[in-house]
């Protein structure tokens, strides 16, 4: 029983620390300021939005998790650093947000995108935040863990225009708790590659080797040359280690049957008989051998007993046993 | 609402709910195809194992129905969508590799390793219908999916269709394993035309028996020096040779047999009935489904060339007591183990006591190795 209670302990804690460090993955990804015709939530309205991107390969539940417009400093006063952001969020809800427990919709899938809406309305659930932005200035968007630690920071420029984006250039692609302007560009939705993508990969999923063998190689002579080489190069080395392996092995087997005193002397080429012949009278030997068994009916039938007598009857079992002579 | 009105409005949800409302010409030329499939395995012996669950399988995917409920295959959640997941993430094809590797008996490769450089020649099959899918104007990643074919290998075909050309996969799961079938029809005219009368009277060497000490190295060093070569092969490499180390080591025998048949009959199972549901009209009848079925007969007329005349090249260098005979070439193109039949029923033809068919399961089951190779490269490049 303790033990059983010790593993599901083991469990919890090991479940929480991979939580843990899955949050670690999460970083702000698309942020617009202004949407009027953009990207809408449940209710079918227009609010600001901020992506969030899950870069890990697990789902990360960004329950108790906080997300801030001003940095949060910790008091080092003996406070659970969760005690302190939880009386922060709930006193200061124009600034610090309090992602709620037990909502679907905060578990991040592995390599998926959460958006929250900027519209300080969070009764309308729980991705909306509980404090709005204010486009014409700058923002600082902050993201802290449970315990207090920074996970990700996003500079917004002030002015953007209406349903454009502050973007990461690659999804995910930024540096933990800090702030890189050249990892993040402006979207403004004209082109592909500005294309605005709430819950969508930025970077469209393309893959670099596909396009360059397309350019390099349209005939696909160099691959076909390349590919054949290396499937000749692998069998070819297989060729030339069991080639070496057979001929060690060929001339161990010789040497084992040298030392084996000598078998019946070649009786079979003394007696002039073809080795088609002899091979044919192996054959037919192995063929009566393996094959005795194999024509069966299939037709299973009870063969009758003739006796007449029954267990009753029977003299075998009506005579009694020999006596036991017991050692005294 | 009156009750009669009620009981007609609710008949009418149910017949829009039937296949009968939702059927379209496509499902049914697509029905007629699954019911050929099954017509081919059990009145013509036709790769039953396959062609059966195939077939069976395409009927599965084209009963026409209203999208929505969870039943479909290409529906998350459904059922089949959970079965098919093993194809779309390629679970299976590694795990029939266990299976393949557990049956395979390596012996006639190992007493004459020379014949894995056949093996390899055959696999030309592959990157000639790359070539040829290119000037047809596919990309390189559907090219290669498409390629594959010509490696006569169906787990593999699954395999690298899955990775870099998922759209194309039930199309060209269903072409390699209908040339498969049709091995018997498309490579005996070929090898007779690429061979002189007296290259196919060419009598072989007997094999020399291996002991049981190389049969349990072959899959260790095969895995190490392939997989060096090739790691993005090691999916299908690694299940290959650690399903023949079941096999060879002798310990394991309980566990060979398993692998051999009764898991690698469930994944043939699954396998082949997710593979022919995944064939819905929507995505099986288009014109890339006519171009991989032509480059598809395309890589297998090539890989049989390649094979056959790499035999005879090969024979230029060899001494005259150890000449191959070039029927044998075929046998590299895998399709394990009706090539090899295909070479000895043609050697046979020609000179009734002369039986090829240990001599070409070298190539065959090396053409199994290559033709996991050649995936393996083209997944390095392409994936």
């Amino acid at each position: 029983m303790k033990k059983r209670i010790f593993l599901i302990l083991l469990a919890a804690v090991a479940v929480t620390t991979v939580f843990a460090q899955g949050r670690k993955e999460l970083r702000f990804n698309e942020v617009m300021m202004v949407n009027d015709s953009s990207y809408i939530d449940q209710y079918g309205q227009h609010q600001p939005w901020v992506e969030v991107f899950n870069r890990s390969y697990g789902t990360v539940g960004m329950e108790q998790m906080f997300i801030s417009n001003k940095p949060i400093d910790i008091p080092d006063n003996g406070m659970k650093p969760k005690d302190f952001l939880n009386d922060y969020a709930q006193k200061n809800p124009g600034i610090c947000y309090e992602i709620p427990r037990g909502d679907r919709d905060t578990k991040v899938a592995p390599r998926t995108h959460v958006v929250f809406f900027a519209d300080g309305n969070t009764a309308a659930g729980a991705l909306h935040l509980s404090f709005s932005l204010d486009p014409s200035v700058a923002n600082t968007l902050y993201l802290y863990d449970v315990n207090g630690d920074l996970v990700d920071v996003v500079n917004i420029p002030a002015s953007m225009k209406p349903n454009t984006t502050f973007a990461l250039k690659a999804d995910g692609q930024s540096d933990p708790a800090t702030f890189n302007a050249k990892q993040w560009s402006m979207r403004d939705g004209k082109t592909d590659a500005q294309a605005i993508t709430p819950g969508k990969f930025n970077l469209a999923d393309q893959n670099d080797n596909i396009e360059a063998f397309h350019v390099r190689d349209p005939y696909g002579v160099i691959i076909a040359i390349m590919a054949m080489s290396v499937v000749f190069s692998a069998l070819l080395i297989l060729y030339l280690c069991f080639k070496l392996f057979g001929k060690f092995f060929g001339r161990k087997k010789e040497g084992d049957e040298a030392s084996e005193p000598a078998a019946q002397p070649a009786a079979i080429a003394a007696s002039g008989s073809s080795d088609n012949e002899v091979i044919a009278a192996i054959g037919m030997a192995l063929f009566q051998h393996l094959n005795a068994h194999d024509q069966e009916s299939g037709i299973i039938t009870i063969d009758h007993a003739h006796e007449a007598h029954s267990a009753w009857s029977s003299k075998l079992n009506a005579m009694g046993h020999m006596p036991i002579h017991k050692e005294q | 609402m009156s009750q009669t009105e009620f009981l007609l409005s609710k008949l009418n949800e149910f017949w829009q709910f039937t296949g009968f409302a939702n059927v379209e010409i496509t499902n049914v030329i697509m029905l007629c195809v699954g019911l050929f499939f099954i017509y081919l395995a059990i009145k013509h012996d036709f790769e039953p194992m396959l062609l059966v669950p195939i077939g069976f399988g395409i009927l599965i995917g084209n009963i026409p129905f209203q999208p929505g409920n969870e039943i479909g295959i290409y529906e998350e959640g459904s059922v089949l969508n959970i079965l098919y997941q093993g194809v779309r993430q390629g679970w299976y094809p590694p795990l029939i590799f266990l299976g393949i590797g557990a049956m395979t008996d390596f012996s006639s490769l190992l007493a004459n390793p020379k014949l894995m450089l056949v093996g390899a020649a055959a696999q030309f099959g592959i990157f000639g219908a790359y070539i040829i899918a290119l000037a047809l104007g596919f990309m390189p990643d559907q090219a290669g999916a498409i390629a594959i074919i010509g490696g006569a290998d169906g787990p593999t075909a699954i395999f690298l269709s899955g990775k870099l050309a998922p759209n194309l996969m039930g199309a060209i799961a269903v072409c390699a394993y209908s040339y498969m079938a049709l091995v018997p029809v498309i490579q005996p005219p070929v090898m007779r035309l690429l061979t002189t009368k007296k290259e196919r009277l060419i009598r072989m060497k007997p094999a020399r028996k291996v002991s049981q000490t190389e049969k349990i190295l072959f899959p260790i060093f095969g895995l190490i020096l392939t997989c060096f070569v090739v790691p993005s092969g090691l999916p299908l490499l690694g299940m290959l040779f650690f399903g023949n180390l079941l096999r060879e080591s002798g310990v394991t025998t309980r566990l060979a047999k398993t692998a051999s048949n009764a898991m690698t009959d469930m994944v043939t199972i699954i396998l082949g009935m997710t593979v022919g549901a995944s064939t819905q009209a929507s995505e099986f009848l288009t014109k890339e489904t006519i171009f991989i079925f032509f480059l598809g007969f395309c890589a297998f007329v090539i890989a049989t060339c390649s094979g056959v005349l790499f035999v005879k090249f090969f024979n230029l260098l060899l001494p005259k007591h150890k000449k191959l005979n070039p029927l044998i070439g075929n046998a590299g193109v895998s399709a394990v183990p009706m090539a090899a039949r295909i070479s000895n029923d043609v050697g046979l033809k020609y000179d009734p006591t002369n039986y090829l068919l240990m001599h070409a399961m070298g190539p065959n089951v090396a053409g199994v190795i290559g033709s996991a190779v050649a995936a393996g490269v083209l997944l390095g490049f392409l994936g």
